[in-house]
Order: structure tokens, then C-alpha cells, then sequence
């Protein structure tokens, strides 16, 4: 027999983003200055996605 | 909606249409950026930790753990601005889309980049984040239309195509708007 849990949308997305987001955040807080100058990179990227996403809503 | 500007009419006109549209984008996005910088610059700025917690609770809007929608200023450019001819109407399209907030936001990460020129160091820090907006915006626009007139159609069905993928992208925006949480708030 399986067993399976249904997973709301909601979840469906923010799961695996929740856990993938917390997870490289460890990663680079857990070694010094690592993090450091990430923020720009990430922010444009963040930007370029967000922009691609922006097509659908004039 | 598809935000495709009004490229109907002659090729030429069109090719022209989509390029004032692009070229817009980077103008209104260098224009909501710098303010904000100047504002930053006037006030104080803003510090980490509060940015970090902007993003926090945007990354939980973009994972749709907080249900809230965010859908920007109901402001759209009229359609009867086209009296100004086709290829300025598609400028000024580019331009007000390219401000981020001068109508429909493209996604929740849109109000940390809003707020982030008030705590970047400099300005060119300050305007690089809006700047990828307007490529994200301008880059797929120009690949798609131009694809879409080499073969004798309107890109509206290939831009609708584009965007049922383009909202996938929510997951990648909910994990970078944690990480920056973590780092600000962590730092």
C-alpha cells in the first residue's frame, strides 16, 4: 500500500523553495565573509526574474 | 495580459515599435532606481536588517505562505496615447513599465528592488538590480518578436506561450529572496 501526502499548491512551490533557500543560506552564513558581495548578484538576478515574470502583467 | 507593445501595422514599423519599447525599459528602470538612491542618500538609508526582513516576508508572498496579492499601481498607459504615433507610444510603454511601479507589478521581489537603491553603497549597485528587470522585460520581448515576424505573425500567442513558463519562475524568486533575507539578517 502507499501512502501519500497531498501537497497543496501552496506548498508545491514554497517546499522545495523554503528548503533550498534555507539550505544554501546555512552553507554561506556557516563560513566567514563568505556571503560577503553576494547581495548585488542576487539582487540582479532577482531583478532578471522578475523582469521575465513582468511579461504577463502589463 | 500580454504587456506587447502595439507593433501591428507595417514590418519596419513593428521592428521599430519593439525597439522604442526596449529602449524605454532601461529609462524608466535607471529613473525609479536613482530616486530611490537619492532618497537614500538624503534620509540615511536603510539598514540590513531591515531589508532582510522586507525580503523575508516577500519571499513568503512569493512562496504563497502569506496569502496576500501584490499587484502594484492599477494605472495602465492608455490606449489612446497612440495618437502619439505607434513607435512613441511604445517608448512611453517601455518607459512606464520600466519604472517597476507605474503599473502592474511584475512580482513580489519588484519591492525589494524598490528599496534596495535606499540602502546600496553607490549607485551603480543602486541601478544594476532595475536594470535586470528592464532586460528581463526587454531581452525576451525582442527574441520572441522577432522570431514571432520572421514568420508573418503577431508575438501575442508566442508572448502568451512564453508567460505560462515565465510563472515558474516564482520558486527560483522565493529561494534568492531567502538568501538575501539570510544574509542581511544575518549580517
Amino acid at each position: 500500500m502507499r501512502l501519500t501526502v497531498p501537497l497543496s499548491p501552496r506548498w508545491s512551490v514554497a517546499g522545495p523553495a523554503l528548503v533550498a533557500g534555507v539550505g544554501v543560506s546555512a552553507v554561506t552564513l556557516s563560513v566567514p565573509r563568505v556571503a560577503d558581495g553576494w547581495e548585488i548578484p542576487l539582487l540582479a538576478l532577482l531583478g532578471i526574474l522578475s523582469g521575465i515574470q513582468g511579461l504577463q502583467t502589463p | 495580459m500580454i504587456a506587447s507593445p502595439p507593433v501591428r501595422g507595417r514590418e519596419q514599423l513593428k521592428a521599430f515599435a519593439v525597439a522604442a519599447y526596449a529602449a524605454g525599459l532601461p529609462l524608466g528602470a535607471l529613473a525609479t532606481a536613482t530616486t530611490g538612491y537619492l532618497l537614500g542618500e538624503v534620509t540615511g538609508g536603510l539598514p540590513a536588517w531591515a531589508l532582510g526582513g522586507v525580503a523575508l516576508v516577500l519571499a513568503l508572498v512569493a512562496g504563497g505562505l502569506l496569502p496576500v496579492r501584490l499587484e502594484g499601481s492599477p494605472w495602465r498607459v492608455p490606449r489612446h496615447w497612440v495618437a502619439l504615433g505607434p513607435i512613441p507610444y511604445a517608448g512611453v510603454f517601455g518607459v512606464a513599465l520600466g519604472t517597476g511601479l507605474a503599473t502592474a507589478l511584475s512580482s513580489p521581489g519588484l519591492y525589494l528592488l524598490v528599496l534596495w537603491p535606499l540602502g546600496a553603497p553607490n549607485w551603480w549597485p543602486a541601478v544594476l538590480p532595475f536594470l535586470g528587470v528592464a532586460a528581463g522585460r526587454a531581452f525576451p520581448l525582442v527574441l520572441i518578436a522577432a522570431r514571432s515576424f520572421s514568420r508573418g505573425r503577431h508575438p501575442s500567442a508566442d508572448l502568451r506561450r512564453f508567460s505560462r513558463w515565465a510563472g515558474r519562475l516564482d520558486v527560483a524568486e522565493t529561494v534568492i529572496l531567502i538568501i538575501l533575507a539570510a544574509v542581511w539578517i544575518g549580517a
